[in-house]
């Protein structure tokens, strides 16, 4: 087994509020993962400690490191007075250089126009949502962690995101989704988070 | 870099300098004058105090304008471990200069030059510290504060 991320007495709390408590998590190339838990028992914050967003109290957090990470975490902000061309030209171009043949084709399966003249501020939050998930994967991360994925898509979209999820599958990425509403994309281990602690379906 | 951008807030900038421009009558010696005011500003027209604090004010607001793109998308560029700090700090330190342009066009010998470089290291700092303050009394005085700063500058190197 692969090593991809491995989370060691991961702790975090804001004030008394104790999220993570003690946490361990290893996760394996090529691992689909699904969390689920209840509202605020703290998928969003494991998730962004994961990406660096935020910082854990204590234990160590590590990521091998010739692994790229996507992330979708909770509303996905863009530069509202940009286009959806502007946005993501930007943040691939950090890295990379932007493989437009690739990103206009996933907005297509997406029903979103790369070209779009309208401004970002103007989409829909299913349209936002869209945005979210397609940057996310369009640099071919290796991981990619989904926060609530599917939330605002309409019945035909979820299809797609499924279709894409399964692709992505085949390409031995790893996945970690947090969700509340199970979509079956195949995922081989089922997590739940629960008074600051994991628990693993067997 | 987003050239359009930066085009477009350059030829918005450019529109408020021909309009001033035209308004002394085409005569550069009054413009040169205009930017260059110091405390004697106080002895002018309101009309003429009025636009030379909006024209600072301006200064923030177009900046603030073309910076928001990399400030809303923050997030995205962490996630990315792309550096989002020398990346804000490249796009200000070009703002930074095509503000200061005509500044830059009209130095006239050494004082000018250190007149141009405090200007510019004023602003600049002032600035940075508007955008990471999340104190919306600082945020607002910041561009009072470069008018003020910037007076002393002109007044101390005239
Ligand atoms: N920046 C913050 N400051 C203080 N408390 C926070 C902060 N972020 C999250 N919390 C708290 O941490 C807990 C977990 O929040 P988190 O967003 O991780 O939950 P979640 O599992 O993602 O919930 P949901 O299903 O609603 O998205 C909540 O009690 C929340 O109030
Ligand atoms: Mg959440």
């Amino acid at each position: 087994m692969n090593k991809v991320i491995e989370l060691k007495n991961i702790t975090k709390a804001f004030g008394p509020n104790v999220v993570l408590d003690d946490i361990d998590l290893m996760i394996s190339k090529n691992d689909v993962i699904y969390i689920h838990g209840p509202n605020g028992c703290g998928k969003s914050t494991l998730l962004k400690i994961i990406t660096g967003l935020l910082p854990q109290d204590k234990g160590t957090l590590y990521i091998e490191a010739d692994e790229t990470i996507g992330a979708l975490i909770e509303n996905p902000e863009f530069s509202n007075y940009s286009t959806i061309k502007e946005n993501l030209e930007f943040l691939y171009n950090l890295k990379n250089k932007m493989d437009y043949k690739k990103v206009e084709d996933l907005c297509n399966r997406f029903e979103l126009d790369l070209y779009d003249k309208k401004n970002v501020k103007n989409y829909s939050v299913g349209m936002k949502q869209k945005m979210g998930i397609i940057q996310a994967i369009m640099e071919d991360q290796s991981i990619i962690l989904l926060d609530e994925p599917t939330r605002g898509l309409d019945d035909r979209s979820v299809i797609v995101f499924q279709d894409i999820m399964q692709e992505l599958i085949k390409d031995n990425k790893t996945i970690i989704i947090a969700a509340h509403d199970y979509i079956d994309i195949g995922y081989n281990r089922k997590i739940e988070l629960k008074s600051g602690r994991l628990y693993e379906d067997q | 870099m987003r050239i359009n951008r930066l085009v477009i807030l350059s030829l918005i900038y450019l529109l408020v300098y021909i309009v001033l421009f035209a308004q002394f009558h085409f005569d550069p010696k009054m413009l040169i004058d205009f930017i260059q005011l110091d405390s004697s500003l106080f002895m002018h027209t309101i009309t003429v105090q009025i636009e030379f604090i909006g024209l600072q004010i301006f200064k923030f607001c177009l900046i603030n304008m073309y910076i928001d793109f990399y400030i809303q998308l923050k997030e995205m560029i962490d996630i990315r471990k792309g550096n989002y700090r020398s990346i804000l700090f490249k796009q200000i330190m070009i703002c930074a200069l095509i503000i200061m342009l005509p500044d830059i066009l009209l130095i006239r010998g050494i004082s000018g030059v250190i007149r141009v470089i405090l200007n510019i290291l004023v602003f600049t700092v002032l600035y940075i510290v508007q955008l990471t303050s999340k104190n919306k009394i600082v945020f607002a005085t910041s561009p009072l504060i470069y008018c003020v700063l910037l007076i002393f500058i002109n007044q101390s190197t005239i």
